[in-house]
């Protein structure tokens, strides 16, 4: 597959934030639950690119380069707060609305249950979840960004779906699939 | 890709705040912006570590530059005669090498 920006041009930061900044965020978002943590790490990224162009030049998949590059911040990220968390004692971890909101009370009640049936699961089985469901991935996609093994990447997904239905089957009955549909 | 598939992947993520195109885009060009990601890239994973090696460093140079201003004389140390005074240096003795070395020297002679 060839580049998709000729090898000697380093592309656009303004276009490829627009273009991948909303996958990016989201993505964020879902891993940290922070939207404090998802800026911090946009902006890590977007610097390193801007400090480093070179880095963007050789990108065949930008998308997939991008969830990579991200997830990469995102654990670097996580071990930091981590050890930030050590050291003050924090207890209490923020936790941020990641689903857009519904006017219909059915669809905001089912996207809460969503948002919180996914922050239960681990890390790596959301992970890769989010990249399957969200960002249509195939498991060799995921695998490459995510550092695993194609087939680690498949049974985290099962395991992850299996959870999410049983955590959601409840309110998945009492709604009912036609209203949930809607954007 | 089964309904239930289908039905998590209509949900929408919150949208990103458009205010941040502009500061994440603009930082992100600024050279200060810049140093600082790569000082805190270079400092990672262990800042409490170059952080104790940095204090460590401060002590050896505080310790050294005492010594240095103010050397002892390790024969008048021993023998407990009254300290044999050199002649002032030309170069300030914060600067010169090994002045205590040089005193002891002195002394034998």
């Amino acid at each position: 597959m060839p580049c998709v920006f000729p090898c000697d041009v380093t592309p656009d930061l303004t276009a490829l934030y627009d273009e991948h900044a909303q996958a990016l965020f989201a993505f964020a978002l879902n891993m940290t639950r922070s939207e404090h943590d998802s800026s911090d790490v946009l902006q890590d990224i977007f610097a390193r690119f801007a400090a480093r162009p070179e880095s963007l030049a050789n990108m065949r998949n930008p998308r997939q380069f991008l969830l990579r590059t991200i997830h990469r911040a995102i654990i670097d990220a996580s071990r930091r707060t981590q050890t930030r968390e050590r050291l003050s004692d924090r207890v209490a971890v923020e936790s941020e609305t990641v689903f857009a909101s519904a006017a219909d009370p059915d669809v905001a009640s089912f996207r809460t249950a969503l948002a919180a049936a996914l922050a239960e699961l681990p890390p790596e089985q959301r992970a890769v979840v989010h990249l399957k469901l969200w960002e249509d991935l195939t498991f060799a996609q995921i695998a490459d960004a995510l550092d695993i093994p194609s087939n680690t990447a498949a049974s985290r997904y099962r395991y992850g779906l299996e959870k999410l239905r049983e955590n959601l089957m409840p309110i998945y009955r009492e709604i009912g699939t036609t209203n949930l549909c809607q954007p | 890709m089964n309904d239930f598939e289908r039905l998590l992947r209509s949900q929408p993520f919150r949208e990103v705040p458009p205010e941040w195109r502009r500061e994440i885009v603009h930082r992100a060009r600024e050279p200060d912006g810049t140093r600082a990601a790569g000082w805190r890239e270079w400092l990672w994973p262990s800042p409490l570590a170059w952080g104790a090696m940095a204090a460590v460093w401060l002590v050896f140079l505080g310790g050294e530059l005492s010594v240095l201003t103010h050397p002892r004389d390790t024969t008048a140390d021993l023998t407990g005669a009254a300290p044999a005074v050199p002649e002032e240096p030309a170069v300030p003795r914060a600067f010169m090498f090994a002045p205590g070395q040089e005193l002891l020297i002195a002394n034998l002679r």
